[in-house]
């Protein structure tokens, strides 16, 4: 077999795998773009521009993109926090998707970048470059619940049903998860290198609840009533240390299997909750990512089972100018104060740490769900054929 | 020749699968970015989550401390202000070097100085700052207790160095 050959199996392996069918593909890439946007936003709510003033000054970690950049005025930094905003909502109501996505993408790049420079630990890369990136790509996130939709509806084009499986439709949030799964394996790997100190140091897992909790409750968060017990029971621990390396190469494994794809997304959901309400350690941004492979077409249907097919709207050129203007309002509002930031943190009490109190129930629910369905995949593969999904 | 409604059938068929190429490439390109970027943060946003992975924790001693602002206003009011109170968390750690950087003797400290006082007006409401202290505060710790420590009762507060907001240059940071 020659590495032609080989390629070009390994090509149409990939293939069949980002374009596999997915159930309510054309809905759920819809309402995951309204979900984005709006998260999105909630994020720039959490990290006032006016913090980033002074990143030449406190340009700890050189960014190659933030050096080649012009220096940014702190009204430049506003006008483009603004811009983006005015993206955001046009993404949210999908008018000219594409476009707002590909502004989504250039002008969340370029203020992640200078924050990246000031604390390159907390930058997000899933929500400001990769996922506009791939959706930019795709180009599919705009077919369903979208102002497009609407005026291609009217204009008598085909129209895309929410319940479409077409895997083309879902090729993005796949590439979504290989870009996490490789962040993750990189995370993973790097704790297994001799340069690591992860496995080296002495009840690592032990020291670092302590400190954390010390470091907390100085800073005026909740104390961790864990730490004491976690740190003194040594199988505890120890178990922790390699738990996480466990779940962090998961992810690869995860690729080969929807059924395992769920559980590794489920058991992460907790073990970041766990970690931002007991440890203060939050990458909360990462949400994002697993959004995706939540049915959100499927939980709609079912909250709102009896819904018929709409007709086109009549009016529906006139959603151009209204789409137009919320941008607009939404913009000058964030540029001139902070009622909107207000309003998507709920007057701050909803920040990276208080977000993690909604989506812990939640994410066991899901775990439970997922473990269940195995433990009915396994019965089934005791008594008779394999239930489980196979390899792409 | 193919006929007319064919070709146009064709054209999603191809467009997708452009598409598909193109999101293979990227997925390629970061991989192989991961491989040539290591530990390295500057061609950001390709770049690796080495999370904790170098970390040398300790068993937190009995005595900790950490510095504070004591800022006085132009009205002669102190406020203490803590550095999630400049950065908000979970950033506080750029607030912390600020502050760092701001009472040490490098040479470039009056740059620091002028935006840790932009971010101490922007958490005091825009309110006019005469004077910024740093206030190293300790506190007595059990770490295996719930709570380690009573935030509210640090055992010793000492001013460490101050500065004038309004004439910053020149101003020493004797304590």
């Amino acid at each position: 077999v020659t590495l032609r050959t080989r390629l070009e199996h390994l090509d149409t392996r990939s293939t069949r795998w980002l374009t596999a069918p997915e159930p309510n593909a054309a809905g759920r890439m819809g309402l995951f773009r309204i979900i984005y946007a709006l998260f999105y936003l909630w994020y720039l709510a959490t990290n006032p521009v006016e913090t980033m003033r002074g990143y030449r000054v406190l340009d700890f970690n050189s960014i190659k993109l933030v050096e080649v950049l012009p220096t940014f005025s702190p009204v430049s930094l506003r006008l483009i926090q603004a811009g983006l905003v005015a993206a955001l909502v046009l993404l949210a109501l999908g008018y000219h998707t594409r476009i707002a996505t590909g502004a989504v993408l250039v002008l969340g790049v370029v203020l992640e970048a200078i924050s990246a420079s000031i604390d390159l630990e907390h930058s997000t890369v899933l929500l400001v470059a990769f996922i506009p990136l791939l959706m930019l790509v795709d180009g599919h996130w705009g077919d369903t619940y979208s102002v497009d939709a609407l005026r291609a509806r009217s204009r008598g084009d085909a129209v895309v049903s929410p319940r479409d499986p077409s895997g083309e439709r879902f090729v993005g949030a796949r590439a979504i998860f290989v870009v996490l799964a490789l962040l993750f394996a990189s995370a993973g790997i790097s704790k297994l290198l001799p340069s690591s100190t992860w496995f080296s140091h002495p009840d690592l897992i032990a020291s670092l609840i302590l400190e954390l909790n010390v470091e907390n409750v100085i800073e005026g968060l909740p104390a961790n009533p864990t730490a004491g017990p976690i740190a003194e029971t040594q199988v505890v621990h120890q178990s922790m240390r390699l738990g996480v390396v466990v779940l962090e190469l998961s992810f690869l494994a995860a690729l080969f299997s929807v059924t395992l794809r769920q559980l590794v997304i489920a058991s992460a959901l907790v073990f970041h909750s766990f970690n931002a309400l007991l440890l203060g350690i939050s990458f909360t941004p990462i949400l994002i990512a697993y959004a995706p492979f939540v049915d959100w077409q499927g939980l709609l249907d079912r909250a709102l089972p009896r819904r018929s097919p709409r007709p086109a709207p009549k009016h529906a050129a006139a959603l151009a100018p209204i789409a137009l203007i919320a941008a607009l309002v939404a913009a000058s509002m964030w540029y001139a104060n902070d009622a909107l930031e207000d309003v998507l943190t709920v007057g701050g009490a909803l920040e990276w740490r208080t977000i993690w109190y909604l989506v812990l129930p939640l994410a066991l629910g899901w775990l439970l769900v997922q473990l269940v369905a195995i433990g009915k995949g396994v019965r089934r593969a005791t008594a008779g054929p394999l239930g489980m999904d196979s390899p792409p | 020749m193919r006929p007319p409604e064919a070709a146009e059938a064709r054209a999603p068929a191809a467009l997708a699968r452009e598409r598909v190429l193109a999101t293979k490439l990227i997925i390629g390109l970061f991989a192989l970015g991961l491989c040539v970027v290591s530990n390295r943060s500057n061609l950001w946003p390709v770049v690796t989550w080495p999370m904790y992975h170098a970390r040398t924790p300790e068993v937190p001693p009995p005595l900790v401390s950490v510095t504070h602002l004591r800022v006085t206003d132009e009205e002669g009011r102190q406020h203490l202000l803590r550095p999630e109170e400049l950065v908000p968390e979970p950033r506080n750690q750029a607030a912390e070097e600020l502050i760092e950087q701001s009472f040490s003797s490098t040479p470039d400290r009056e740059e620091w100085r002028e935006e840790l006082v932009v971010l101490v007006e922007r958490a005091l409401g825009d309110e006019a700052v005469a004077e910024v202290a740093a206030l190293e505060r300790t506190w007595r710790v059990e770490p295996y207790a719930t709570p380690p420590l009573d935030s509210s009762a640090p055992v010793r507060e000492v001013v460490s160095g101050r500065f004038a907001a309004g004439a910053r240059s020149g101003v020493g940071a004797a304590p």
